[in-house]
């Protein structure tokens, strides 16, 4: 997964050697659409591996250096279940511990603003802010298997003009849950949870009510009406 | 290239040099768990043997402080109408059971005397209902073994229904307190005409009508053999026309008892009158009569009252006369009728499964009363018995054992203990005079055998695991009429409470758990489990085949705390004690640190240890769970 991951990005930075050489699209009072995947990776404390991710956004540019909009990014992904005592299941004379994890989809949504720097290469920071919903499996999730919370959002990245109407982006940030409940990811019930050999467990104190994950995408902009 | 060109190169390099680092540095940080996916582990459960530890005690002597024959039915021996009448008889049929009915000169004094000390019933006494004959409806059946009566000798067979004259004291009441009587009463044929078949032989070939106003009813005449021995085989029969005695062949119960039985009621002074055919009284009278005067001149041998007395003026109003004429009643009888007040005057108890104590500690015994709050050293006679058992000297099984008393203290409450497991039980015989002056057993309730470490003190300690009522007072401590009386029973193991012994908690023998082998660590979880009495701690051991055991590090709360469980009897920990028990618990060892191979052993046990006994395993186990096969043969030498 990572060397495949790596070449995809390799692969899309030499896109962007190339596209460099592009004039800036002309976007003031229109919208800038992009549309890509990528890579989120979650924060060890989160108990959540790393996955890939689709987004989406669309920001509208009031002056050449400043744009306001929307953003959205759906992530595939599944619990780390090494982060949680592993399952022990017990029989007449042996006890099997098992790591339990289960699938996980991440959505996160929300507005942000964008200042845009001038030159072929289009540095921009994003500020944003939204929410997320997190979709467990229901048949494996003690509770619910919706769960909701606050992100904030940070990230720089470049957009790289092929024409004056699209181009593309990279962009890196990061995604700020500061109200992020790890337990409820761990679909273990009570009695059957190692108690017996605790230090078969991880240290509970790594997992993190407030993460911070990295994210990497990649996306094909547009201006639609340039 | 031009300068322009340059940085343009060095910007792309730079960018994909950024993006390289960004991605190497992504966290990969999740927990690599290397243990083995299955690990030897067992069930601990409570052990199928398991029976918390129990004595046996008797109240072994009552004294009769009173009785007052006043108290309505005073001895308590109403029977009902058909008190004497069922199934429970040699033959299996309905029937009035009549065997233990019959008095002869030396249990009876009324007048007519019996002249006959020696007449008794044979194997079998009854009067059958019409399905014991089995000769049709209304057709009954006296069948009556007699011995003991005079040989080669004719004696008439009848039902009377007597009035009772009592000359001064009641002859049934004396004669039940043992008592001698020295005026007898007099019972007085009360009403009716002498009647019958006084010429009908006895042997069942006769069937003799019943009646109305016959009194006494001549059933017919038996002859004794050589030895004074005869079979009384009369068949009284009612008809549907004259006669009210049940005539149903078919169910084995009467209707309407009050007017439709051969003997009348047997319910006391509050009872119905008695109307002839019903009469209270069956007797054997020696001689034949005519039909002219039925009844003959001899003396009476034998009677038998089966309903209860009545006045001259056949009303049931004399207390206490019922059926049968009593014989002296038992002290233990007596105090428990109605009409005694008495208490016990001496107890004793054996414990089982008391583990040595260590030091200075011992058992001690007292008397509690919650009632009034008297708690006194329940001083006596200690033994320590020791079991003897005899083996089969093939198999080598236990094929009997008898006790044997090893070591004698005269005027203690305490003793150090000893468990079953060597062959011992401990016995404590208390009495009013190994108490102290004034005191009696019967001025308390229950005894509690307590643990202490000091001992001769003013007050039982708190450690009191056993105990036993064995008087109820009924709330009304000072009346002794109302007071019953466990003669026999079990001791109870738990938390005594000496001011609400209903509080007292019995020790529950619950929970369970699951344990597991890791390598060189043992480790065994175990949930709500029973609170252990005061005094007591809950102990692990691992014990091998030979039966020697090893003592587990002490007994803890759940990790990461793991709090000391030792003092779970008397500490109250939020979360993990409850007033009746021990939410989590862990017994864990490594056998590196503790010098143990896994491998030695068989079994896991927990037990109830005294806080102040000895090191030993003792003999409460309470839950066992059996080392798996894999520890004990590792394939590869351990996992």
């Amino acid at each position: 997964m990572m060397n495949a991951y790596r070449t995809t990005v390799a692969t899309l930075a030499l896109l962007m050697v190339v596209a460099v050489s592009a004039e800036a699209q002309e976007r003031v009072h229109h919208f800038q659409v992009a549309v890509g995947g990528g890579w989120h990776s979650f924060a060890g404390g989160s108990a959540v591996k790393s996955g890939a991710t689709i987004s989406g956004e669309a920001t509208y540019y009031l002056t050449p250096s400043l744009g306001v909009g929307l953003w959205t990014e759906y992530t595939f992904t599944e619990t780390d279940g090494g982060r949680f005592p592993p399952a022990a299941l017990s029989f007449v004379d042996s006890t099997t511990f098992t790591i339990i994890s289960q699938p996980l989809d991440i959505w996160q949504y929300g507005a942000h603003a964008k200042l845009q720097m001038g030159g072929s290469l289009g540095p921009f920071l994003l500020v944003g802010a939204g929410g997320y919903t997190v979709f467990l499996d229901p048949q494996q999730a003690s509770g619910s298997d919706v769960s909701t919370g606050f992100v904030l959002r940070l990230g720089v990245g470049l957009d790289l003009a092929v024409t004056d109407r699209a181009g593309f982006q990279i962009a890196v940030f990061d995604a700020f849950f500061p109200d992020w409940s790890p337990n409820r990811l761990y679909p273990v019930r009570d009695q059957f949870q190692n108690t017996r050999f605790p230090e078969l467990n991880p240290d509970p104190d790594d997992l993190d009510d407030s993460v911070h994950n990295l994210g990497l995408t990649v996306a094909i902009t547009v201006v639609p009406g340039a | 290239m031009t300068q322009h060109a340059v940085r343009q190169w060095i910007g792309r390099v730079g960018l994909v040099a950024g993006t390289g680092l960004v991605l190497v540095g992504c966290p990969e940080d999740a927990i690599d768990i290397t243990e083995p996916a299955s690990l030897p582990s067992f069930d601990f459960s409570v052990a199928s043997s398991f029976v918390p530890p129990t004595g046996s005690f008797a109240v072994e002597r009552l004294t009769l402080a009173e009785f007052d024959t006043t108290v309505t039915e005073a001895f308590g021996r109403a029977t009902g109408a058909l008190g004497f009448f069922n199934a429970d008889n040699a033959f299996g049929y309905p029937a009035y059971g009549l065997a233990g009915l019959a008095r002869n000169g030396s249990t009876d004094p009324r007048l007519p005397a019996l002249a006959d000390d020696d007449a008794a019933i044979g194997a079998f006494c009854v009067l059958g209902s019409p399905p014991f004959p089995g000769l049709g409806e209304g057709f009954w059946d006296l069948y009556c073994q007699v011995t003991n009566l005079n040989p080669n000798t004719r004696y008439t067979v009848m039902m009377v229904r007597y009035g009772l004259t009592v000359n001064g004291e009641l002859d049934a009441a004396a004669v039940a307190l043992g008592e001698t009587v020295s005026d007898p009463d007099d019972l007085t044929v009360l009403g009716g005409t002498p009647g019958g078949a006084p010429t009908a032989e006895c042997n069942f070939s006769v069937a003799v009508p019943v009646a109305r106003d016959v009194n006494p009813f001549v059933l017919g005449f038996v002859d004794t053999d050589i030895d004074g021995n005869t079979t009384i085989d009369c068949v009284p029969y009612s008809t549907a026309a004259d006669a009210t005695w049940w005539r149903n062949f078919d169910s084995p119960l009467p209707d309407g008892v009050e007017d439709s039985i051969p003997f009348g009621p047997n319910t006391g002074a509050d009872g119905i009158d008695l109307s002839i055919p019903s009469y209270n009284y069956l007797v054997l009278v020696e001689g034949e009569g005519t039909p002219g005067d039925p009844v003959p001149t001899g003396p009476h041998a034998m009677r038998w009252q089966v309903g209860n007395d009545i006045d001259l003026s056949g009303n049931p109003s004399i207390n206490n006369a019922l059926a049968p004429f009593p014989l002296p009643l038992s002290t233990a009888e007596l105090v428990a009728a109605p009409g005694g007040a008495g208490r016990p005057d001496s107890i004793s108890v054996i414990f089982n499964q008391l583990e040595a104590l260590a030091g200075a500690a011992v058992y001690e015994a007292w008397l509690v009363n919650p009632e009034t709050g008297s708690m006194v050293p329940a001083v006596g006679t200690y033994n320590r018995i020791k079991i003897l058992a005899e083996r089969d000297p093939i198999t080598g099984d236990i094929i009997a054992t008898r006790d044997s008393v090893v070591e004698t203290v005269a005027s203690t409450n305490s003793f150090a203990g000893g468990d079953e497991e060597d062959g011992y039980r401990h016995e404590i015989m208390i009495s009013d005079n190994s108490l102290a002056a004034g005191d009696t057993v019967g001025f308390h309730t229950h005894l509690a055998l307590t643990v202490t470490s000091s001992p001769g003190g003013s007050a039982p300690s708190d450690a009191r695991p056993f105990w036993f009522q064995f008087t109820d007072q009924n709330g009304t401590p000072d009346n002794f009429f109302d007071d019953s009386f466990n003669n026999t029973g079990t001791t109870s193991f738990g938390n005594f409470d000496v001011d609400e012994p209903a509080l007292s908690l019995i020790y529950g023998g619950d929970g369970g758990g699951r344990g597991g082998f890791r390598g060189d660590v043992l480790s065994v979880n175990l949930e709500s489990l029973s609170r252990p009495p005061i005094g007591y701690s809950y102990v692990g051991w691992l014990v091998r085949e030979d039966g020697t055991a090893f003592r587990l590090p002490d007994i803890t709360g759940p990790p990461p705390d793991r709090v000391s469980l030792v003092d779970a009897d008397v500490d109250a920990i939020a979360g993990l004690i409850t007033p009746t028990g021990i939410l989590e618990a862990n017994l864990r060892v490594v056998a590196d640190e503790a010098g143990i191979e896994f491998s030695e052993f068989r079994t896991l046990l927990l037990t109830l240890e005294a806080k102040a006994g000895a090191a030993a395993l003792g003999s409460i186990a309470t839950h066992v769970g059996s080392v798996p096969d894999r520890v004990i043969n590792p394939p590869d030498g351990g996992d």
